[in-house]
Formats: structure tokens, sequence, C-alpha cells
């Protein structure tokens, strides 16, 4: 649907929720790339990292999967500082973590994140679930840059 | 306290009493000196007044004397003259006599020298006066005989002789009371001198008590202050101490509550993975067994594996995580329920209760069960904790009859002090004494298991209650009945409230 192919950044700490997500998206029919990062530092590296001109390398458009719980620094922050960037700031953010703590809801829809999906544990809903948002990210417009 | 008061106060009571003693010694004292001087003062001035009338008795006597050689001298002149102008001292002398006798007996009345005298001069004067009587008769010669008889002489001499006898008597007496006055005077100042001293010294005793006394009292003051000041001192640290320990009990809740949700959060984490793939698997292990039901020469091991082995151990991976899924859910809601703020609102607990039976009217008119519903207090409290209090201990007591039994279960309330207890009996299967306390512990349960259940309804009650500020707890028979008595405060105490 989008003029260039649309990257998936899948930034989740848990190597088997990563898979099951993947083949669960890819059940629903999606074919984009998806590039998982397992941890915060190495998913901002890709996002903020500049080449040596000093041009940001990250490539255009991409949409976000966001787990809150990773070990080196919370989701928020992540989803705070691409919210807050000139350039990836229009990003979809889809939040997706097992919490399901109203304020934590709350609060990262006040710092824009785009959707907020809560990873049920039973396994049947989760697939259902991922697939769900698998076929919703089919038809979904992202905006080509900043 | 008392302990180091009280021999203070006795020691303070002897000093008084020895101090008593020495001011009453000194009033004595002091009055005694008092009684002395007057005593001496009176003394004195009777020795004055002796002494006056002293003076004038010898005023007296030296006048009669007097006189009388007046007299005498007058009538010699006469006798010798002839001249009657001579004879004007005698008359003078005559007529001064009676008052003098009179002056004289009444300084001495019935004194038998002063009688005398008087005798003697009225002798002497009467003899004068015959000799002038016969000079003036023209008889000289006889009144000239009548004066060498000496008659007159003799009687003025015995006057001299008295007078002088007298006035010796006299002067001894005036001595002997001046002698008394001086001896007293001294006597006096010698009391007086006695008695200062003796005041001084007591008054030193006393001075000497009195500082004992007010050092004793100082000391016992700044006793008290000390006592009083480690008294505010450990009453601020105990503060401190309620305090801090308040402090860490609210810290070590808050870590509880963390920690329940972390754990539920990061168990549930693997538990999708576990899940997750066993549901792979599955899809895989049915690729196998499909594949296999098509193919031919399959050793009877591979088809039992793929056809019993790989499903029953899937089913208990499958069963054991459902299971796990719910206790870890438990864990959240508890814990969750410990975070959530309570906001109190005034419950007429009757309304609360009847909506509560309402709502399980299916599960009571299955078990053909009656619920009453007695007279309710009202408190205030958090509307969606109690609701799930009472909910909770019915549907327990609904779930816990005695099969083959219609079941009845009534409720009640009272107002015990600030406190409001409710009693929830039913006639049901009924808990061992040993298991009063179990059944309120999270994944506990009492009894026959037949009942399916996570033995997390009381536990989560008790936290709920215990959150409210109150308590609960049960009485039972087997097979009998159980009564829950929960305690609630009528309206809550905002110490109590843990923050969440």
């Amino acid at each position: 649907v989008n003029a260039h192919p649309v990257t998936i950044l899948l930034i989740e700490d848990d190597p088997g929720h990563a898979r099951l997500i993947e083949k669960n998206v890819r059940r629903a029919g999606v074919n984009n790339a998806i590039l998982p990062f397992t941890d915060g530092t190495a998913a901002l590296d890709h996002l903020f990292g500049t080449d040596q001109d000093g041009h940001r390398r990250v490539q255009l458009p991409v949409l976000v999967l966001l787990d809150l719980n990773l070990p080196d620094m919370s989701g928020t922050d992540i989803l705070q500082r691409i919210k807050a960037d000139g350039l990836l700031r229009r990003v979809p953010v889809v939040v997706l973590t097992t919490t399901d703590d109203k304020l934590e809801i709350q609060r990262c829809y006040d710092l824009g994140c785009n959707v907020y999906i809560t990873k049920p544990v039973e396994y049947e809903s989760f697939a259902t679930a991922i697939r769900q948002l698998g076929l919703f990210l089919a038809v979904m417009q992202v905006p080509e840059a900043g | 306290m008392l302990q180091i008061m009280r021999p203070t106060s006795r020691d303070g009571r002897a000093l008084d009493r020895k101090g008593l003693v020495s001011l009453a010694a000194c009033l004595g004292l002091m009055l005694c000196i008092g009684g002395a001087s007057l005593w001496q003062a009176v003394a004195n001035s009777r020795a004055v007044a002796i002494a006056a009338t002293t003076r004038q008795q010898r005023n007296h006597v030296a006048a009669l004397l007097l006189a009388s050689e007046e007299a005498e001298s007058s009538q010699r002149g006469y006798l010798l003259t002839g001249d009657a102008e001579t004879l004007a001292p005698f008359d003078q002398a005559a007529g001064e006599m009676p008052a003098i006798l009179s002056a004289l007996a009444h300084d001495r009345p019935g004194d038998p020298a002063t009688i005398a005298m008087g005798q003697a001069a009225t002798a002497e004067f009467a003899e004068l006066a015959r000799t002038i009587r016969l000079a003036r008769t023209g008889d000289r010669a006889a009144a000239l005989l009548a004066v060498q008889t000496h008659a007159g002489r003799l009687y003025l001499t015995q006057m001299r002789k008295d007078v002088a006898a007298l006035e010796a008597s006299l002067d001894a007496r005036v001595a002997s009371r001046l002698a008394a006055v001086i001896q007293g005077g001294r006597l006096l100042l010698a009391i007086d001198v006695a008695g200062i001293l003796m005041i001084l010294a007591l008054a030193g005793l006393i001075g000497v008590g009195l500082r004992r006394t007010v050092t004793t009292l100082r000391l016992a003051q700044s006793r008290t202050a000390a006592a009083n000041g480690t008294l505010e001192r450990s009453n601020e640290r105990l503060d401190d101490t309620v305090r801090l320990r308040t402090a860490a009990l609210t810290d070590a809740n808050d870590e509880i509550q963390r920690f329940a949700y972390i754990v539920s959060h990061d168990l549930r984490a693997p538990l999708v993975n576990i899940m997750g793939f066993t549901s792979e698997l599955e899809q895989a292990a049915k690729v196998f067994a499909g594949y296999l039901a098509t193919a031919a020469n399959v050793p009877a091991a591979v088809r039992e594996v793929s056809d019993e082995d790989i499903p029953e151990a899937l089913r208990f991976i499958r069963s054991s995580t459902t299971k796990m899924d719910r206790l870890i859910n438990a864990i959240l809601r508890l814990s969750r329920e410990g975070r959530r703020t309570l906001s109190p609102e005034p419950l007429d607990m009757a309304a609360v209760l009847q909506a509560i039976v309402d709502s399980m009217q299916h599960q009571v008119s299955s078990r053909h069960a009656s619920v009453t519903i007695g007279p309710m207090p009202t408190l205030v409290a958090d509307r969606l904790a109690v609701e799930q209090v009472f909910s909770n201990v019915l549907e327990n007591a609904l779930k816990y009859l005695k099969p083959g039994r219609p079941g009845q279960i009534g409720v009640t309330g009272c107002h015990t002090f600030d406190m409001a207890r409710f009693e929830i009996t039913d006639n049901g299967r009924g808990i061992a004494e040993r298991d009063y306390e179990r059944v309120f512990e999270l994944f506990r349960r009492s009894g026959d298991q037949s009942v399916p259940g996570e033995g997390i309804g009381l536990a989560h009650v008790r936290a709920l209650v215990r959150r409210l500020g109150g308590n609960i707890d049960c009485r039972s028979v087997l097979d009998v009945g159980t009564t829950f008595t929960i305690l609630l405060p009528t309206a809550p105490r905002p110490d109590r409230e843990t923050p969440a």
C-alpha cells in the first residue's frame, strides 16, 4: 500500500515473544521487513544514530512495535524520545506489553503512542491479537517522513 | 520517679522537725529574757521608790531635830535676855511640830523608834514650854533650875541618838536596795548575753537546717526536672521510634505491593512463551500426525508417541500453565487491590447486602438455599471493597453448603463501640478447627477438594478487611455450619489507611 515498503522495528527484550509476534504477524499476511531489537540502547542507536556527515541513518518509513519492559530502560523513554524528535514524531508506535495497568496505558497515550495493546497471557488470545494487529498493519497508512 | 522522690521528702520532714524544735527553743528563751527584764525593771522601780521615801523620811527626821534644836536655842535666849521677841523661833517650831510628827507617823507607821522619837520631841517641847511659862510668870530662878537639871538636854540628846540610829538604818536600807538593783542588773545582763548567745546558736542551727532543707528541695527539684527531662526525651524518642517504624512499615508494605506486581508481570512473560510455543508444538505435532496417518510402514512406537505421548505431554503443559496463569492473575489482583485508593462513602449495608444477594439469585435458587438479611448498621467505607468482602464470603457460604441439605444463610449486623460487627452464618459443611486460620491463607483450602477453587477468595477478603481497618475470623462446627465474623470501623481511620 505504501509507496516505499515500511520497516517494522520490533523492540522486545524477550526473544520468544519476538518470535511469536513475528510468526503471527506473518500469518496475517504482513510481508514487511521486521527488524528485532532486544534492548533499548540498540533500538535508540538505530533510530537516532548518525553517519559521518551527521545525517540520520534511519530509513523511513518505519513502524515501531514497542514493549515497555526492557532490560536497560523503560519503553516509555523510547516513546518519549520518538515523539519529541522532529524526524520521527509521526512514526506510528504500537505499544505491545504485558502491563494492563490503567495509569500506564494513560501515560503512554499522553506521550503520544498510537495504539496500546496488552499481550494476552492466554496464548490463543495472544496469537489472535497479534494476527489482528498484523491485519491492521497491512492496511495501515504510514507517513513517509517527519 | 516515685522511688526517687520518697526518700527526699522524708529528709525534708526530718529537717522541718529539727527546725521547729530550734524555733520553739528560741521563742522560749526570748520569753525568759523578756520576763527577767520585766522582773528586773519592776524591782528597780520599787527600789527607786523606796529610796525616795527613805530620803523623805530622813528629811522629816532632820526637820524634827532642827525644830527641836531651834526651839531649845530660842528658850535659852529668852531665859537669858527676858526679851519676848527671842521666843519667835520657838513659837514657829512649836507650830510646825504637829505636822512633822504626823508626817513621821505616816512615813513609818507603828515604828517604835519613830514613836519614841515623837514622844521625846513632845516631852522636850513640853519641858521647854514649862520653863518659858515659869520665866513669864517671873519665876526665873525656877526656870533656870529646870534648865540646870538638864531635863530638856537629855530629851534632845536622846533624840539626836534616835535620829542617828534611824538615819543609819535608813541608809543601810537604801544601800541594800541599791546593791540588789545592781546585782539584778548584772544578772539581767548575764541572762541577756546568755540568751543572745543561745539565740545566735539556735538561729545558726535553723539556718543550717534551712540551708540543708533548701539544698534538699533544690536537689529534689533538679532531680524532678531531670526525671521530667528524661521522660520528655524518652517520649520524643518513642515518637521518633513510632514514626520510624510507621515509615518502615509503609515502606515494607509498598515494597511488598511492588514486589507482587513485578513478580506477577515478570512471571507472565515466560508463561506467554511457554503457552505460545506449546501451541506451535501442537500445530507441528498435528502436521506430523497428519503425515503419519497417511504414511505406510510406520513403527507402532512412533505412532504411539505421536498419538498418545505428545498429546498427553502437551495436555499437562497446558493445564499447568493455565493454573499458573490463574494464580498469577490472583496475585496481580491482590496487589492491585492493595494499590487501589479507597474512597469511603456512607453505605446503607442493608441495601448493599440485598444487591449482592440479588446478583447471586441464580446460584441461591439452584442450590435450594435461602438468604436472610437481618437489621444492618450503616457505615462509611469504600463501596467496592465492602461489596467484594461480602460477596466473597456469601459466595463461599453458597459454594460449601452441605449437599442434600437446604442451605440457610443468615447475615446480621450491629454496632459495637466504633466498629460495626457482621456475622454471616451458614448451615454448610463447616471447617475443621485446625483450618480456621488456614482458610484465610493464599492458595490454601480446607476440607474435601470436590468443589473447584484456587484458595484466593478469603485471602483476598482478609486483605481487604484489614485495609479497611477491620478484622475477619471464623468459627465453625464440621457438618453443622460456619459463622464468619467481620469487624469494620464505622468510619475510616486516617492513621490506619495505608497509602496506595
